[in-house]
């Protein structure tokens, strides 16, 4: 009872998690009278890290930081906004469309909600969308960014869960454009209901240059799917590559990235990766009291005397995870419970691919709900929209992501129909 | 008065120094990380003679750039932390708590420093080199007390802000 007690305590104090885990570890150890297991504590911690797929983390971050800096997120959006900006509406599509392009490259909702609040709601407001309707949907469409590959909670999943991350990226694609799709058709019954503008039709000359000007950029997502797809990369490697790709794209072809930009993008990719990594690293001394305590087999035994059937277990585990990503951030949500769920999960017969896309959804959407929600405090935070009123307008949205959730949590071939057609 | 305003400049100062050291040390390593994967896949597939200590490399590296980045993320109070609880108390217990945090953080890495130190004096890591590179597991290992000193200092500095009330946010 006391580290539960000790857990729960720290973390209401607002102790970085992190060290949550670390202090619980040791005042339960030091309680439980096996001062010796401590020795091995520094150890545990250094070794957690030495896992060649963790190294991914760094390799995808340090893209997405290019990418913005290199002017690659730009041409995304321009080339988005020509070929649906002309549709009643089009600026809603536009954010949809330019997010699912973005997620192809960035791993995370809060990295992509911060970009394209900064970019897209300003260029909406302009065009007399409503600022809250604006911020909404792109906090709701950032939600695609951990779905599409690559993906940091992928990448944490697969190395916590040891299943392949090259078959988790390609599980979250159907997925993440599902999601895309029924976004798509909330906007058209919105843009009716509400008559929201339309932006000039673009001429086919002015389409063209900006294919043109987005080729380069479609080059790198490119290299990461066929890069894993054939199994030819792992995914460090394939981000690394695409990483090496983007500064040569954004110094050379679209000469916005300057060698001036390199020690602030280097120097974010550390603190980012860090944020994630050093939380791995006290996560592994903290499965020490799991799995002394026996935690996931009383987990595994609650969860066995409620749940009768395999769809059981999937409500209950939807129902936890919403509640829980309503208070903790996702990747430390996603660190701390695939150890204790995912053994109860195989115990009843979920896919442990499948179980990911499920986790990974959950708590991504956990992200956009009250009162933790750090999508919504960034998108706040920039757009100057009450979280209040961000939510209320983005209860639509909500729904929608609950229902591609259910969608994707009880039929499993949305998840594994496209890994099932490459062997890895 | 005046000796103390002195005292607190020149310990602020000092911190501002580990922290661009530790910024520098931090770059350092993330470049180094980032050109050793791209370089070891170009070896590896293009010329077709892999790097044989590539891997171990941006193994510790990324380890290093973990422990060291904690450390400056913690300086920024950019580590994840829940502060449901924090946000709707008064402004003077929020004061205090914060203190405690600091103080039980200071006593945590105390911990680990300690049991690190145990460790890495221990004849299994003395006497331990890494498989490819053959570097010492000694000087591999000391990142951990490193960063965890570092943290203490960082810490002690937060201590420092919130008693002089030198920062009012957080």
């Amino acid at each position: 009872m006391i580290p539960i007690f000790l857990f729960f305590f720290l973390m209401i104090l607002g102790v970085p998690i992190a060290f949550v885990l670390g202090m619980t570890t040791v005042g339960f150890v030091f309680l439980s009278e096996n001062i010796n297991v401590m020795e091995s504590m520094p150890s545990r911690m250094f070794n957690g890290l030495q896992n060649f797929g963790l190294v991914a983390i760094p390799m995808f971050i340090f893209l997405g930081e290019v990418m913005n800096k290199g002017g690659i997120t730009k041409r995304l959006i321009d080339f988005s906004q020509v070929i649906l900006g002309h549709l009643k509406g089009g600026l809603g599509y536009v954010n949809v469309v330019a997010n699912m392009f973005l997620a192809s490259i960035i791993g995370s909702a809060n990295a992509q909600s911060a970009v394209m609040s900064k970019v897209m709601v300003p260029a909406m407001e302009k065009e007399g969308y409503r600022k809250d309707f604006s911020a909404a949907l792109t906090s709701a469409s950032s939600v695609m960014g951990p779905l599409i590959p690559p993906s940091m909670p992928f990448i944490i999943f697969g190395v916590t869960a040891s299943t392949s991350i090259g078959k988790l990226f390609l599980a979250g694609i159907a997925p993440g454009i599902l999601l895309t799709i029924a976004y798509g058709v909330a906007i058209y019954f919105i843009a009716k209901k509400e008559d929201l503008p339309t932006s000039e039709k673009s001429t086919v000359k002015e389409v063209s240059i900006s294919f043109v000007h987005v080729l380069p950029a479609l080059i790198i997502p490119l290299f990461i799917v066929i890069g894993i797809t054939t199994g030819f990369f792992t995914a460090t490697e394939s981000g690394a590559m695409a990483a090496f790709v983007a500064v040569l794209v954004g110094m050379f072809i679209y000469k916005d990235l300057k060698m001036k930009h390199m020690y602030e993008i280097i120097y974010r990719t550390v603190i980012t990766t860090s944020t994630v990594t050093f939380l791995l690293a006290t996560s592994n001394i903290f499965g020490w009291v799991l799995s002394f305590q026996q935690i996931p087999q009383l987990i595994a035994d609650v969860f066995l005397s409620i749940a009768s059937n395999q769809y059981m277990f999937l409500i209950l585990a939807t129902i936890l995870l919403l509640i829980v990503g309503m208070f903790l951030e996702g990747i430390a949500a996603l660190i701390l419970l695939v150890p204790i769920l995912l053994p109860v999960a195989v115990q009843f017969g979920v896919d442990p691919v499948h179980f990911g896309v499920i986790m990974v959804l959950n708590l991504t959407i956990g992200l956009l709900t009250p009162p933790v929600g750090t999508v919504l405090f960034i998108v706040s935070s920039i757009t100057k929209v009450k979280i209040g009123d961000l939510v209320k307008s983005m209860m639509p949205f909500l729904i929608i992501a609950f229902i591609v959730l259910l969608l994707v949590t009880f039929i499993p071939a949305i998840s594994l129909f496209i890994p099932s057609l490459f062997k890895l | 008065m005046v000796t103390q305003r002195k005292s607190k400049n020149f310990f602020t100062l000092i911190i501002q120094y580990i922290e661009k050291i530790l910024m520098w040390s931090g770059v350092f390593i993330g470049s180094l990380l980032m050109i050793n994967v791209v370089v070891a896949v170009i070896f590896r597939y293009v010329l077709k003679s892999p790097v044989y200590w590539a891997d171990e490399l941006s193994l510790i590296l990324f380890a290093w750039l973990t422990f060291i980045g904690g450390a400056l993320a913690l300086k920024r109070s950019e580590l994840a932390a829940v502060t449901i609880l924090l946000d709707k108390l008064p402004l003077r217990t929020v004061k205090y708590i914060h203190f405690l945090n600091q103080f039980l953080i200071i006593l945590f890495s105390s911990i680990m420093i300690i049991y690190s130190i145990k460790w890495l004096g221990s004849p299994s890591v003395q006497n331990m080199v890494s498989p490819t590179l053959k570097v010492s597991m000694f000087w591999i290992y000391s990142i951990i007390p490193i960063s965890f000193l570092f943290m203490i200092i960082f810490s002690v500095g937060h201590l420092f802000d919130k008693a002089t009330d030198r920062e009012e946010k957080i």
